[in-house]
C-alpha cells in the first residue's frame, strides 16, 4: 500500500507536516513510496525528493488542483515528464485566475500525458456531485475525465468516518463499475499521526478566520485523515483489499519527478566560432593584463589552476553570465560590488566582479570552488537597491520572459506570529494576546515554552500565563511551518528551458512572476540562481559622492583620517562597523591599517565570539599575551591573525596542513563542521580529523586540541575574501564620515530604513559631529536630504511619513515650473491630498506660507470636510503650544524625539542626581553613576555559557551610551527593558572603560521621575 | 425534523462497538445502523473523540447515539421524527 493523497504543510494553513517529516514517517512505516499532493502547489516536492533519496523511499509528485467548478482533482506525476506537465497546469491555473485563487479549466487537462488522475475526496468532482445528489453531473465529469486520462484514471475512495461515507462509497463504486474504471484507496492525509489532529484543526481555523468555538464549514470533523500504517489501511479497507493493491500499481508506474544534478543554465549567446571556455579565458587574460600587468609566474599559475577547475566542472557559461550582468550594470552607471567567497577567485577579480586581489592576499580558491565539492559557485553581487529592478529587467529582456522568474521565500511561523494567529483562533481576548506577543523575545515558537523561565518579562505576564500554556503549546507545534509564500528580495532564476516546464509560475503580491520555491529548492531543480542583492550602502555612497565628488575616487583604505575615526570608536553610520559590539571593539583595538578592519569585520561574528577568540586576539595584538601555536605548521597560517582562527580559509588551510586533506576535502570538512547537528556527528568528524592528523605526523593530544580550536570557530564566520571586500566599503564610509560627515549622514538619512540606527540617532550623532541641519521647506527641500552650499544639511521630503515617491516627484516637478505661492497653489499643482498636505504642514514644510501651523491645518481640514477651496481661517486662531508643535512634527519626521524628551526632563533628572550620557565619558573606570535616557534596541544575544545577558543603549540629548545588564539584574528587572518599557529608563551602574570604549554595567534599573512639567521651548 | 435529547442512556453494544439496543422511555432494539461517523470533541477543553451512530429501531424510530471514546459512556443525542 502506498499513500497517494497526502497534504504537507505546503497546503498552507491546512497540512501540519513538512515534506521531510512525511518522508521520514513513510520510511518508519516501511512504505516504499510516498506522494504529496498539496493544494494547487508542488512547493514541497524538492524537499520531499531530498529527504526520500536519503531514506530510500520513492518520492511521488502530485497536487490537488482546484478546477474551474471549484472541485479538487488529485493528479499524480508518473515521472519528470508528468511533473513538467503538472507545472504547466499549475502555471495555467495561477496565471489564468485572480491572484491567490487558482482555477484550472477542465479542457487544459487534455494537453498533458504523464499524469494519473484520481477523482479526489469529498471535494473532488465526483464526491461533490454525489453528495449534492447530482449523479448526472458525476457521470458527465467522469466521462470527460476518462477521455482525457485513458488508462490513467482511478476512482478515489476514502473512508474517513464521516457522515454519508457509506452512501458516497456506494455511488462511487457503482460509477466505477459502469465506466469500467479501477478504484483506489486513499486517505487525503493532513497530519502524520492521529494525535496531531488538533494542529490541523487549529490551522484550519486560522485559515478560515474563525475560532475553535465556532461551528464553521470547512473545519475537519475528526482525526481520521492521518498517515496510516499498512496494517491500519488493511483494517480500514478489510473488505476491499483490491483498492490497496491499486495504490501499489499506481506507485509502480511512477518514478522520482526530479533528476538530481540536472543543469538548466541558459546558454550564453556566444559570438560565432567561440566556445564559452575560450571566451572566458580571453576575458580573463585581458583582465589579468589590466589588473596585474602580467600573465607570468604566480599569476599565470593561479589563473591556470582556476580556469582548469572551471573548465572541468563546466561553469564557464556561469561566469560569462555573471560577467555580462555586471558589465550591463556598469554601463548604466549602476554601482555593483561582489561579495562573499567569490573574492577568493582571481578569475572573478580579473573579470571585475570583485575588488579584492586574492593572489596578493594569498586567498584560497577552494573556499570558492573545488573539484571535490563540484557545487555551483555562488557569486553574490550587491547592487544599488534603487537600480535592482533595472538589472532584473535586463535579464528578462536578455533571456526572455518565459525563462526568468523571481524566487519565493517560505514565511514560517515564528514565536510572535504564531502567538498572534493561534491566539485569535483559540479565542483569546485580543489584549491578552497583544500583551504576550509584545513581550515575546524573537525566538522559534517551540523555544518559548522551554525557555519561559529565562525571561522575566514573560514571568511578568499576568496570572493568565497558565491559561496561555495551550497557546504556547500550539505555537510550538506549528513552529517552522510555512504560513505563506513571500517574494525573495534578490533571487532570480534564469533557465535554459521555459520555467513552467520545471516549476509553476505565479504572480507575487508585487506583480512579478515567481516560482513557488525558495532559493535552496530552485537550485535543486537545476536552475541558475542570481542573487541580485540590494545594498543600500551603495546608494548612500552614490548620494554622498555627489556632495563630496573629490572623495569618489580617493583611496579610502590609505586615508589616515578614515583610520583615525574608526580607531576612535565613533563609528555610527559606518558600514559594518556601527553595531555596539563593533564600536566597543574599535575602542579597544585602535585600528591602524586596512588589515585591522578586515580582522574586525571577521571577529564580530558568532563563530569567533562563541569560540571566545575576541579577548585572546586583542591581548595578543596589543602584545599583552604571547602568540603561541599548537603546532609549528600553524604559524604560516595563523601568524597574520595572532594565532587565532578568524577566517574560513584558515580552517581549510589547517585541515590541509595538519590533516593532510586536499583543499577541497578540507572545505567539505569545514562545511560539515558548520552544519553538524549533533554531538555525535561532531565527534565523528573529530575522529576523522585526528586520525588523519596522526597519520600526517601530529601528536594525538595536539591533534585533538587543534580540532577543539576549529570546533570553537565552526559556526558562522566570514571568509577572509568577504571580510576584505566589505572592508573596502566600510572604509569608504569611514573616509566620508571623517572628512565630509554632512555628505555621509545626508546619504544615510535619505536611504532609510537601513543600518543599525533609526533617523533620530543618526541626526543626534551627526549634530554631535558638528553637522548643521536646516528644516524641511516645501520651497527648498529636495526628495533626498541635501548638502547645501554652506555645508548644512537640508531635511528631505523623504523624511515625511505618509508622502510617497510619486507625490515627492510631483512636488519637485511643479516647483521646477515656478515656485509655490501658497497652500492652494501647492495642492492644485502637485495634486496633493489633504492628509499629505497635513503631514507636510506638521513636518514644518509649509512654515514659509504661514508660521502658524494650526491655521494651515484648519484650512486643510476645511477643504477636506467641506470640499471648499482654502478659506482664510479666523484671524485670531492661536498656533499650537511649542510642545504640541514639536510632537506633531515628531510624529511625521521622527528626527529628535528621544533627545528632546530627555532635554525637557533634564532639570528634573538633575534633581535626582542623574547625569547626562555624554558626561559619563569623562568618568573613571569603576565609578558609580546614575544615568537616564530613552532605551534603544535591548537584546539578549546567545552566549556560550547559556546565561542571559541583556545589552542595550540609552539615548539623550548628548548622544548614546552602551550598557549591559548581567543575569541577576536582568532577571530582577528585565521587565523594564523588554516588558513595560517606560519612556525614560534610569540606570544605576558602574562605568567600565576598555581602551577608548566606555560602557555602564547596570546594577539597578528604575523609572526616573520626569517632573510634573517638562520644560519645553522652541521647536 | 429532529429533537435534541442529550440524555445519558444505557446501551448494549456489539463487539465492533455498534449499538444493539438502548433504553429510553422503554427498551429499543436497533434494527440497522443507518450511518456511523466519528467526531473530534472540543479538544481545546480537553475533550476526547466520539463515535456517533444514527440507527433505526425495530419500532421504526430513528435515533442518534453518541459514544464518548474517552469516558466510555453513551448519550442519546437526537430523536428524528
Amino acid at each position: 500500500m502506498v499513500h497517494l493523497h497526502v497534504h504537507s504543510a505546503f497546503s498552507l494553513l491546512d497540512g501540519t507536516a513538512m515534506p521531510e517529516a512525511i518522508a521520514a514517517r513513510a520510511a518508519e512505516l516501511g512504505q516504499r513510496a510516498i506522494a504529496i499532493t498539496d493544494h494547487d502547489s508542488v512547493s514541497g516536492v524538492p524537499s520531499l525528493c531530498r529527504a526520500s533519496r536519503r531514506l530510500g523511499v520513492l518520492p511521488i509528485a502530485g497536487s490537488e488542483l482546484t478546477m474551474a467548478d471549484g472541485a479538487r482533482l488529485t493528479l499524480i506525476a508518473t515521472g519528470p515528464d508528468g511533473y513538467a506537465g503538472l507545472c504547466r497546469l499549475l502555471t495555467k491555473a495561477h496565471l489564468g485566475s485572480p491572484r491567490g485563487e487558482p482555477r484550472l479549466p477542465y479542457p487544459a487537462l487534455a494537453d498533458e500525458e504523464g499524469l494519473i488522475a484520481l477523482t479526489g475526496g469529498r471535494s473532488g468532482p465526483l464526491g461533490k456531485a454525489l453528495l449534492a445528489r447530482r449523479p448526472d453531473r458525476a457521470e458527465e465529469v467522469l466521462r470527460r475525465l476518462r477521455e482525457m486520462f485513458p488508462g490513467r484514471l482511478y476512482v478515489e475512495v476514502q473512508r474517513s468516518a464521516l457522515p454519508g461515507d457509506q452512501a458516497l462509497e456506494g455511488g462511487l463504486r457503482e460509477l466505477a463499475s459502469r465506466f469500467g474504471l479501477p478504484e483506489v484507496a486513499t486517505v487525503g492525509a493532513h497530519h502524520l499521526r492521529r494525535e496531531d489532529f488538533w494542529v490541523h484543526d487549529l490551522l484550519t481555523c486560522v485559515r478560515l478566520g474563525c475560532s475553535v468555538d465556532e461551528v464553521c464549514p470547512g473545519r475537519p470533523l475528526n482525526g481520521e485523515r492521518y498517515l496510516l500504517s499498512g496494517e491500519e489501511m488493511s483494517e480500514r479497507f478489510a473488505d476491499r483489499p483490491e483498492l490497496l493493491v491499486a495504490s501499489d500499481e499506481i506507485a509502480g508506474r511512477c518514478e522520482a519527478p526530479i533528476t538530481p544534478g540536472v543543469r538548466l543554465y541558459p546558454a550564453y549567446p556566444l559570438p560565432p566560432g567561440r566556445t564559452a571556455q575560450g571566451m572566458l579565458e580571453q576575458l580573463v587574460r585581458d583582465g589579468a593584463e589590466r589588473r596585474y600587468g602580467t600573465l607570468q609566474g604566480e599569476v599565470g599559475r593561479r589563473l591556470g589552476h582556476e580556469l582548469g577547475t572551471i573548465a572541468e566542472l563546466g561553469f564557464a557559461e556561469y561566469f560569462l553570465l555573471v560577467w555580462d550582468v555586471v558589465r550591463y550594470a556598469r554601463s548604466e552607471g549602476i554601482r555593483v560590488a561582489g561579495r562573499g567567497s567569490a573574492a577568493d577567485s582571481a578569475v572573478a577579480y580579473c573579470l571585475d566582479l570583485t575588488e579584492v586581489d586574492p593572489i596578493a592576499r594569498r586567498l584560497l580558491f577552494e573556499r570558492f570552488l573545488s573539484r571535490e565539492r563540484a557545487e555551483r559557485p555562488d557569486i553574490d553581487l550587491d547592487f544599488d537597491h534603487r537600480a535592482r529592478d533595472r538589472v532584473a529587467d535586463y535579464l528578462f529582456r536578455r533571456y526572455g520572459e518565459e525563462h526568468v522568474a523571481g524566487v519565493a521565500t517560505y514565511q514560517t511561523f515564528q514565536g510572535r506570529s504564531a502567538v498572534r494567529d493561534l491566539g485569535k483562533a483559540l479565542g483569546f481576548p485580543a489584549d491578552e494576546v497583544a500583551q504576550l506577543q509584545g513581550r515575546l523575545p524573537h525566538m522559534p515558537a517551540d523555544a518559548i515554552l522551554r525557555r519561559r523561565d529565562l525571561f522575566p518579562e514573560l514571568k511578568a505576564v499576568t496570572g493568565a500565563f497558565e491559561r496561555l500554556a495551550l497557546l504556547l503549546r500550539a505555537a510550538a507545534a506549528v513552529a517552522g511551518l510555512p504560513r505563506h509564500l513571500g517574494t525573495h528580495l534578490g533571487g532570480l532564476i534564469v533557465s535554459r528551458q521555459p520555467v513552467s516546464e520545471v516549476a509553476p509560475r505565479q504572480i507575487s503580491a508585487k506583480g512579478v512572476a515567481i516560482v513557488p520555491f525558495d532559493k535552496v529548492d530552485v537550485e535543486d531543480l537545476g536552475f541558475l540562481k542570481f542573487d541580485l542583492l540590494s545594498l543600500r550602502t551603495l546608494a548612500v555612497l552614490d548620494e554622498a559622492y555627489r556632495a563630496a565628488p573629490d572623495l569618489a575616487e580617493a583611496r579610502a583604505a590609505e586615508d589616515p583620517a578614515a583610520m583615525a575615526l574608526v580607531a576612535s570608536g565613533e563609528t555610527i553610520g559606518l558600514f559594518q562597523l556601527e553595531s555596539p559590539a563593533q564600536r566597543a571593539l574599535q575602542g579597544q583595538m585602535a585600528a591602524q591599517g586596512f588589515e585591522d578592519i578586515v580582522h574586525a569585520l571577521a571577529i564580530i561574528r558568532p563563530g569567533p565570539i562563541k569560540g571566545n577568540m575576541v579577548t585572546p586576539y586583542l591581548r595578543r595584538r596589543a602584545g599583552r599575551e604571547e602568540v603561541t601555536y599548537l603546532d609549528p605548521r600553524l604559524r604560516p597560517i595563523l601568524e597574520k591573525t595572532y594565532g587565532v582562527v578568524l577566517f574560513q580559509e584558515q580552517v581549510i588551510e589547517i585541515a590541509t596542513a595538519i590533516g593532510g586533506f586536499t583543499p577541497g576535502e578540507s572545505d567539505q570538512l569545514r562545511r560539515v563542521m558548520t552544519h553538524a547537528r549533533s554531538v555525535a556527528e561532531m565527534e565523528n568528524i573529530g575522529e576523522l580529523f585526528c586520525a588523519k592528523a596522526e597519520e600526517n605526523g601530529s601528536d594525538p593530544a595536539v591533534a585533538r586540541e587543534i580540532f577543539a580550536m576549529l570546533q570553537g570557530y565552526a559556526s558562522y564566520g566570514f571568509p577572509e575574501a568577504h571580510a576584505a571586500a566589505f572592508a573596502h566599503t566600510a572604509l569608504r564610509t569611514a573616509q566620508l564620515s571623517a572628512r565630509r560627515p554632512q555628505a555621509l549622514f545626508a546619504g544615510l538619512l535619505s536611504q532609510q530604513p537601513m543600518g543599525y540606527y533609526p533617523p533620530h540617532i543618526l541626526v543626534g550623532e551627526a549634530m554631535r559631529r558638528g553637522v548643521r541641519f536646516r528644516p524641511l521647506d516645501i520651497r527648498r527641500s529636495e526628495p533626498s536630504y541635501t548638502v547645501e552650499a554652506d555645508g548644512a544639511v537640508r531635511v528631505g521630503l523623504c523624511a515625511v511619513r505618509g508622502l510617497g515617491a510619486a507625490q515627492r516627484g510631483r512636488i519637485i516637478e511643479a516647483r521646477r515650473e515656478r515656485p509655490f505661492t501658497g497652500l492652494e497653489d501647492l495642492a492644485l499643482r502637485a495634486g496633493l491630498k489633504a492628509d499629505e498636505l497635513a503631514a507636510l504642514c506638521d513636518g514644518g514644510a509649509l512654515d514659509g506660507f504661514d508660521r502658524n501651523r494650526r491655521r494651515l491645518l484648519w484650512q486643510i481640514g476645511a477643504r477636506r470636510e467641506r470640499g471648499v477651496l482654502f478659506q482664510p481661517p479666523p484671524a485670531d486662531m492661536p498656533d499650537f503650544a511649542p510642545w504640541q508643535r514639536f510632537w506633531r512634527q515628531e510624529a511625521v519626521l521622527g528626527l529628535r524625539g528621544p533627545a528632546r524628551l530627555a532635554a525637557a526632563a533634564r532639570t528634573a533628572l538633575k534633581g535626582q542626581g542623574i547625569l547626562s550620557l555624554g558626561s559619563v565619558k569623562r568618568l573613571r573606570h569603576g565609578e558609580t553613576v546614575r544615568v537616564a535616557g530613552v532605551p534603544y534596541r535591548p537584546h539578549r544575544p546567545p552566549t556560550r555559557s547559556g546565561t542571559v545577558v541583556a545589552f542595550f543603549m540609552l539615548e539623550d540629548e548628548t548622544g548614546l551610551l552602551d550598557l549591559v545588564a548581567m543575569e541577576d539584574v536582568y532577571h530582577r528587572q528585565g521587565d523594564l527593558l523588554f516588558g513595560r518599557r517606560p519612556p525614560l529608563l534610569g540606570v544605576l551602574g558602574r562605568v567600565q572603560r576598555r581602551g577608548r570604549g566606555v560602557t555602564v554595567r547596570a546594577e539597578e534599573l528604575f523609572e526616573p521621575d520626569l517632573g510634573l512639567r517638562l520644560e519645553w521651548s522652541g521647536t | 425534523m429532529s429533537r435534541l435529547v442529550n440524555r445519558p442512556v444505557p446501551v448494549a453494544a456489539r463487539r465492533n462497538g455498534a449499538p444493539l439496543a438502548f433504553s429510553f422511555r422503554g427498551r429499543h432494539r436497533v434494527a440497522r445502523v443507518l450511518e456511523a461517523w466519528r467526531e473530534a470533541g472540543e479538544w481545546w477543553e480537553g475533550h476526547g473523540e466520539r463515535q456517533v451512530y444514527r440507527v433505526e429501531t425495530e419500532g421504526g424510530g430513528v435515533f442518534e447515539l453518541l459514544f464518548d471514546l474517552e469516558r466510555r459512556d453513551w448519550t442519546l443525542t437526537r430523536n428524528y421524527d
